[in-house]
């Protein structure tokens, strides 16, 4: 492995050529440079036939061939880093595959099992559909800060154009049976009511944007075989609940929102969770073409969730959206559309049919196998198939006490098997109380951020905190905004801040018995190894663009300030631009008599003036604070553009926000008041470049 | 020994540590013996039950003679007689052993894991009532758990801390957030078993000689200073044996059989019988809780679509996501009707009767591989059967011994360790405060003197009880900003040594009837007040009010008076906090919270001395030339008068705050406060020629050759003709002041929608009340009938008149 080829959070991830010798089926594991053989498979398409399987390895880098006759793997081909999605094209012999963290799509001959063609595509492509003609392919490119879904001319293997959706993070894309709309689901980072595009295909513009409100962690979306709704696998946070208990969903509720296709349809938030038993992480769907039932991969609680489709449509259109807001919160509604909770493999992401709706697939990514369901009144696996090293998860242990675990965690996270244990803890939920959520759904399962505010009540109740961005987390302790965790040594701090960073311990959170140290020891393990993303914004070969430049020149102005507490040189990759301290920035709501003096102060104004209700909780950020201290730890800026809502409860709401006086003290976080509207842009513009 | 706090010395903490091990070979280990994935995950408590089950060969369960009068454990809501016994059936070998010869009566057996011992409650033929011991599964090594007054049952071994023989490492550092960790020495390692106990001298709120709560019991035993574990396990000293006992439910009648469920709750039955839910007979429903009581909350059983007029007992979780109860015929015996509920979704679509034969059953235990076995008779003699959902009926027989009733049953089979829930409690003391509350270790933190809980709800005018004449429920719509306080009472649990203070029956001529006894025409329970709180105009509000004690929350409207009283008895574990959305939303109406954003949560803060006022609170306080409090100012109206402000500024909190303890919270006592008011201002006019008949101050009425209570008092607590006695009377509806006719006569208004059914004077014939008491005076009527209209309010012999004994 060339060492140089993976500066550590490389920039510029734009073509990395994966033309370093690499087994089929040796990668990383996602959001690390930790290599691993497992192939972990995040995503599965049939053949238009039927005939084939192709599984796109995330870890492996790869994509395995399974024959669908014969349950066998014909063949692995291995693509760019970090593959999560692929399609057939309509003949069946070309497999397009979206490359996450290359941003590319990869062009496979299926018949040669070989790659022909690489196209570059935008940020993070992590879906991919082909239009009705299969003349176009769709890829959603799935950026914290991007928004476009790129056309592909499938005949001429080359990107033709983009769709500009109205908000950023565009997850999935379904088309519509007659294919003429197509429906975008948008897992905007940060932001409470995230909500679809519908797209007209044929001029390629937004028709309407529709919201899903209270609604985050958007995944998978489809249509129904008569295109009048659409599924959308989502989650419904309570984050303006302080995180006192679980149970009743107080913190996450699972969801499938059911969605009117038509202009200004109804919008249905179905609960996926019963009372006592949640699907946490709900992520791919598929809809057979009768419109009977909908299989959903619960990706954290394994196992596949079979909805009566008919009874489910009938709810909603039997109902007022009224009537339907009311019941986004029922756990007893489930009784009266569930088929069937079917146990798979751990961590189905994706699953497929087959052309005759027969046989469900599902992608299980940590058990490096694939689910082969029987459907019908009574779906049942019928077969496994491997498809990577059989893999099982650490056993349950004895769960020991936090001093213990401080007491001998040790230091090695580069041990690709504790990384992967500690990989799948993350994105585990049924070690929470009842299945209702894992690390992933703050934390996103990218190692990143879903941009929520949470008040964790460690410090009291009515404090919130914005999610912290976890990826290159490692390269600057201490992890808490205030600055504290309770020990100087950062792996320690690691575990310090894992047993305060949700104010108590994990298992105080979770509502769960602590984890045995084996355990405890492969999570500090895994997000040690995260890695910062790299900035999608610069130019192909990594140097700045203008914009950046004069973005620079301005950031590095001391009479603005920027350099001193961010202080760092972006040709220089492997600068943190932070200083490690904790600073004063006019962000500490506490009033004139000290700590928590200011009942419910309003600091943002100028949204106020706009006419926010400040206690509404449809705002994402909040407008009014109450904070412990006034001095809050410097974060890094790398990555800055992925960590969105901004500064230490969010109430930075874009990165403007940070530097335009509206959410913090005037001229505190940067003398910034006299710059002009087109610095104050490069200046975000070179953010965006970190 | 001093128990306390202690600050400047290293605390040990203890450890349970399942042997050491070195980090490299074990990480690539793979479960020995475990089932695939897919069925291996964390949460899959059913599919690793089944994998170690096995074969199941022999029962131990419990043989009980039929009832005797006089038989002192015969009133608890699983009978069992005095001269009960647990036994071990081999079903190949069809021999019978019994257990506990030692014993006058044993009963409630208890298997631990791997069936290598059993806990049961019983009494020892050297007398010592019923406590709970442990004996190896041949009846052998007897060993006594508890020793103290009262009545113990239903132990049940509780997964938290490891189960295992052998010696766990104690480490521990001096404050929570610094210094280093050290070990400090070694204790044997051992697990929780939670009880149910009821001290000497309890009465629940009908009058019945017991009220259990759950309590968790550390075998460890030790005191502070030898061992800590988390909460200073204060409570119950055991004088012979050494143990310690923590409390962990609250609740003023009884907590009851409990048992494990996959995700580590307990769930147990719960008697819940404050206000006039269900014609005052109250219900018995299920909860679940873990094991530090942090988080009850219910199941099934107390909504008027769950069926709440049986008692739901002896329930237990099964394999197959039902929960398996028995619909209780009668309050005590716990038998009745099978019958089951979804686990994952307890509401009345997925509650069935199983049992459609006319037989008896009690104790149903259904086992890993879906099997169940129930104790059942045709009339009388109890035997152990096998059950057929199917067929509705039992079908074989397992054992029935026609001498005895069988039950209890306590199949042998290894079981599976569910998960425990961690939560987040104080200690009882001052300067004590487990910051993580886990077994066998000690955090303590210094400066921080907490031993109260916190309450959050976020809309006081979200409810979905409906609007009707019942006291409890609401008597008018409430919309945001009509709500300006609440009022949070707290229930004295009776604990009465002398019973003849408490005689039953002696108010059954008032409107509680049989829930009246010479304490109080309406409850058994005494009750007081925390104290009063702001509540922002979204409707939210935050309160603080000591921790393990029972509470329930009145909302109020610009008069003070209550609008709506919160049903049961709820409790929050010291340092404790708990949630709520709205009056019913969440666990009783099977719904997600809803994510609302609030003021409250803003308005209130608190700063290192643990001063819990809210700015808002001082803002809108108005001081009088003395400094005294003038009262609480809300717009322009003023509530609460300064008088009655018991206890400073933000009413529930400074209370503790300023060193004013539990025990001297206020009250309003009808003989001490209510009847000098009457005495001096009604008793002229209101004698014999004028109803109600307020005259005669201090002589006590006879009824029925019992002397009980005042003229007054029999006066104003007279139940309406015609109507149900127990929901409301003639002058006052306990609990709603609102909806009272002796209120609305104090303000000369019709004050609520729901007018009793008097007959209305004209105007130009009545004489105006309203000017006649003073504000203050006016307002302590509010508060006691708010209250439940008590006689007695007062703990303990008091001074004032009142018959208390022959």
């Amino acid at each position: 492995m060339k060492k140089k080829a993976w500066l550590l959070g490389f920039l510029g991830a734009g073509v990395l050529s994966l033309a370093l010798a690499q087994s089929a089926g040796a990668g990383f594991i996602q959001g690390t440079r930790v290599r691993t053989e497992h192939p972990s498979p995040f995503h599965v398409s049939v053949s238009p036939d039927g005939g084939t399987l192709a599984l796109s390895n995330q870890s492996g880098h790869s994509v395995t061939f399974v024959d669908a006759r014969s349950n066998k793997v014909t063949g692995e081909v291995p693509v760019q880093v970090q593959p999560e999605a692929s399609v057939f094209s309509l003949d069946g012999r070309t497999l397009y595959v979206c490359n996450a963290e290359s941003d590319t799509v990869s062009v496979i001959d299926v018949g040669n099992k070989a790659v022909v063609k690489t196209i570059k595509v935008g940020d993070w492509p992590c879906s991919i559909k082909l239009s009705k003609d299969g003349s176009k392919a769709y890829v959603c490119c799935s950026g914290s800060m991007w928004n476009s879904v790129d056309i592909i001319d499938t005949a001429m293997n080359s990107k033709i154009g983009e769709i500009r959706t109205t908000d950023y993070g565009p997850r999935d894309i379904a088309i519509s049976p007659d294919g003429k709309t197509a429906a975008v689901c948008l897992d905007t980072t940060g932001k409470i009511n995230r909500g679809i595009d519908f797209i007209d295909l044929a001029t390629g513009r937004v028709t309407e944007h529709r919201n899903i409100y209270q609604s985050a962690n958007l995944r998978g979306i489809e249509y129904t075989p008569d295109g009048a709704y659409v599924l959308v696998t989502m989650e419904q946070p309570k984050n303006w609940l302080p995180v006192c208990e679980a149970e009743n969903a107080q913190i996450f509720s699972n969801n499938i929102a059911v969605v009117e296709t038509k202009a200004g349809g109804k919008v249905a938030s179905m609960p996926l969770d019963e009372h006592n038993n949640y699907d946490g992480n709900p992520y791919g769907l598929a809809i057979d073409s009768e419109g009977k039932y909908v299989f959903i991969g619960i990706r954290s609680m394994h196992r596949i969730t079979v909805l009566d489709l008919e009874a489910l449509l009938a709810i909603v259109s039997s109902s007022t959206q009224e009537e339907l807001d009311d019941m986004k919160n029922d756990l007893t509604l489930m009784v009266d559309y569930l088929v069937k909770r079917v146990n798979v493999g751990l961590g189905p992401s994706s699953v497929a049919l087959s052309p005759d709706d027969k046989t469900l697939y599902a992608a299980n990514y940590f058990t490096n196998d694939l689910s082969i369901i029987q459907t019908g009144d009574d779906p049942q696996v019928m077969d496994t198939v491997q498809t990577g090293i059989v893999w099982e998860p650490l056993p349950r242990g004895e769960p020991l006490t936090v001093p213990e675990v401080h007491y001998r965690v040790k230091h090695s996270p580069y041990k690709s098997e504790l990384v992967r244990y500690g990989q799948f803890q993350f994105n585990e939920a049924s070690w929470t109380l009842q299945g209702e959520y894992s690390c992933a759904s703050c934390h996103y399962e990218r190692g990143q951020t879903t941009g929520l505010i949470w008040d964790l009540g460690d410090e009291g109740w009515g404090s919130w905190k914005n999610t912290k961005y976890i990826r290159g987390g490692r390269y600057l302790p201490p992890f808490r905004h205030e600055g504290f965790t309770g020990h100087p040594d950062e792996i320690v701090g690691a575990a310090s801040s894992i047993d305060r960073v949700c104010g108590r311990d994990p298992g105080f959170v979770f509502r769960s018995e602590n984890f045995s140290p084996e355990r405890l020891e492969a999570l500090i393990a895994y997000i040690r190894s995260l890695e910062f993303t790299g900035s999608p914004f610069r130019n192909e070969d990594g140097s700045m663009t203008e914009a950046q430049k004069r973005g620079w020149k301005v950031f590095s102005d001391p009479k603005v300030g920027c350099i001193e507490c961010h202080p760092g040189d972006p040709k220089n990759p492997r600068a943190l631009f932070s200083d490690a301290q904790t600073h004063d920035v006019g962000t500490g709501r506490i009033g004139a008599d000290g700590f928590r003096t200011t009942p419910g102060a309003v600091f943002n104004t100028t949204v106020l003036e706009t006419g926010v209700d400040p206690y509404g909780e449809e705002y994402d950020v909040p407008i009014i604070g109450l904070d412990l201290v006034k001095e809050f730890d410097t974060p890094t800026l790398r990555d800055i553009y992925a960590s969105g809502t901004y500064f230490h409860d969010g109430s930075a709401e874009t990165l403007m926000n940070t530097i335009d006086n509206t959410a913090t003290t005037q001229d505190m976080h940067g003398v910034t008041s006299h710059l002009s509207n087109q610095e104050l842009q490069d200046l975000v513009e070179f953010m965006k470049a970190l | 020994m001093k128990m306390g706090f202690l600050k400047s010395i290293a605390l040990v903490g203890v450890v349970a540590i399942w042997g050491l091990f070195s980090s490299a070979d074990c990480q690539a280990q793979v479960m020995t013996g475990g089932p695939k994935p897919g069925e291996a995950i964390w949460a899959d408590y059913w599919g690793m039950s089944k994998q170690i089950q096995g074969n199941v060969e022999s029962v131990v369960f419990t043989q009980s003679k039929p009832t005797l009068a006089g038989d002192p454990y015969h009133q608890y809501p699983n009978y069992v007689s005095n001269d009960s016994r647990i036994v071990s059936y081999n079903m190949k070998s069809r021999k019978v052993t019994v257990l506990t010869k030692d014993f006058q009566s044993a009963y409630d057996p208890c298997l631990n894991w791997d069936c290598s011992k059993i806990a049961f409650a019983g009494v020892h033929k050297n007398g010592g009532g019923s406590q709970i011991w442990e004996m190896n599964i041949d009846g052998s090594g007897v060993r006594q758990m508890t020793d103290a007054p009262g009545t113990f049952r239903s132990p049940l071994y509780y997964a938290a801390g490891a189960i295992e023989e052998g010696e766990g490492r104690v480490i521990s550092r001096a404050r929570y957030f610094e210094g280093d960790w050290a070990p400090r020495g070694t204790v044997p390692k051992m697990g929780f078993l939670m009880v149910a106990y009821s001290p000497d001298g309890s009465i629940d709120e009908f009058g019945r000689p017991f009220a259990f709560d759950l309590y968790r019991l550390d075998p460890q035993g030790g005191k502070s200073m030898d061992r800590i574990c988390g909460h200073l396990l204060v409570g119950i000293d055991m004088p012979n044996v050494d143990t310690v006992i923590d409390q962990i439910t609250y609740n003023v009648s009884s907590n009851f059989d409990p048992t494990l469920t996959r995700d580590g709750n307990i769930l147990y039955s719960s008697t819940q019988a404050n206000g006039t839910h269900n014609n005052s007979k109250g219900s018995t429903c299920l909860l679940v809780n873990n094991w530090t009581g942090a988080y009850p909350r219910h199941i099934y059983g107390n909504e008027v679509s769950e069926q709440p007029s049986t008692p739901k007992v002896s329930a237990k979780e099964a394999s197959d996501g039902y929960v398996y109860y028995i619909e209780a015929l009668d309050n005590n015996s716990g038998i009745g009707n099978l019958a089951r509920v979804s686990w994952t979704t307890p509401h009345a679509k997925t509650q069935s009767r199983l049992s459609n034969d006319g037989r008896l059953y009690r104790s149903p235990h259904p086992l890993p591989d879906g099997r169940l076995m129930v104790s059942s008779a045709e009339r009388r003699d109890f035997g152990l059967h096998w059950f057929s959902v199917d067929n509705g009926t039992v079908s074989e027989v397992v054992y029935d011994d026609p001498e005895w009733n069988d039950h209890q049953p306590q199949p042998v089979y290894p079981r599976y360790k569910p998960r425990w829930i961690n939560a987040f409690v104080a200690g009882d003391h001052f300067g004590v405060t487990t910051v993580t509350y886990q077994p066998f270790d000690q955090v303590n933190v210094e400066g921080y003197p907490h031993s109260w809980s916190t309450t959050i709800c976020f809309d006081t005018t979200l409810t979905n009880l409906p609007i009707g004449p019942y006291p409890h429920q609401r008597a008018k719509v409430m919309e945001h900003g009509d709500i300006k306080a609440i009022r949070v009472l707290n229930a004295v649990e009776t604990n009465e040594p002398d019973a003849s203070r408490f005689v039953q029956g002696a108010g059954s001529h008032l409107l509680g009837g049989d829930k009246s006894s010479s304490n109080s025409g309406t409850s058994f329970s005494q009750r007081r007040m925390f104290g009063y709180q702001y509540v922002e105009d979204d409707g939210s509000v935050v309160s603080s009010h000591p921790g393990d004690e029972p509470y329930c929350t009145q909302i109020l409207d610009d008069r003070g008076m209550a609008v709506q009283t919160q049903l049961a008895w709820a409790y929050v574990r010291p340092y404790g906090g708990r949630i709520c959305t709205g009056c019913h939303w969440g666990s009783y109406d099977k719904k997600g919270y809803l994510n609302i954003h609030t003021k409250a949560l803003y308005n209130w803060w608190f700063s290192d001395l643990s001063h819990y006022d809210s700015p808002f609170m001082w803002e809108h306080l108005r001081v009088d030339k003395n400094g005294k409090y003038a009262g609480v100012k809300h717009g322009d109206s003023v509530m609460v008068p300064a008088d009655v402000y018991y206890g400073g500024a933000s009413g529930t909190t400074s209370a503790t705050v300023e060193g004013l303890y539990i025990d001297k919270l206020r009250t309003v006592d009808f003989r001490r406060d209510i009847q000098p008011i009457i005495d001096a201002k009604c008793a002229s006019c209101h004698g014999h020629t004028q109803t109600p008949n307020l005259s005669g101050s201090t002589d006590l009425v006879s009824v029925n050759g019992v002397a009980a209570f005042s003229q007054s008092y029999n006066s104003l607590l007279a139940p309406q003709r015609g109507r149900d006695t127990n929901i409301g009377g003639k002058y006052v509806n306990p609990s709603a002041a609102i909806n009272s006719l002796l209120i609305w006569r104090l303000y000369e208004e019709e004050l609520s929608q729901f007018a009793p059914r008097a007959k209305a004077i004209p105007i130009e014939a009545r004489v105006m009340h309203n000017k006649m008491l003073t504000p203050e005076e006016r307002f302590l009527f509010v508060e006691w009938v708010d209250l439940g209209a008590q006689w007695d309010n007062i703990q303990g012999p008091d001074p004032y008149p009142g018959y208390r004994g022959k």
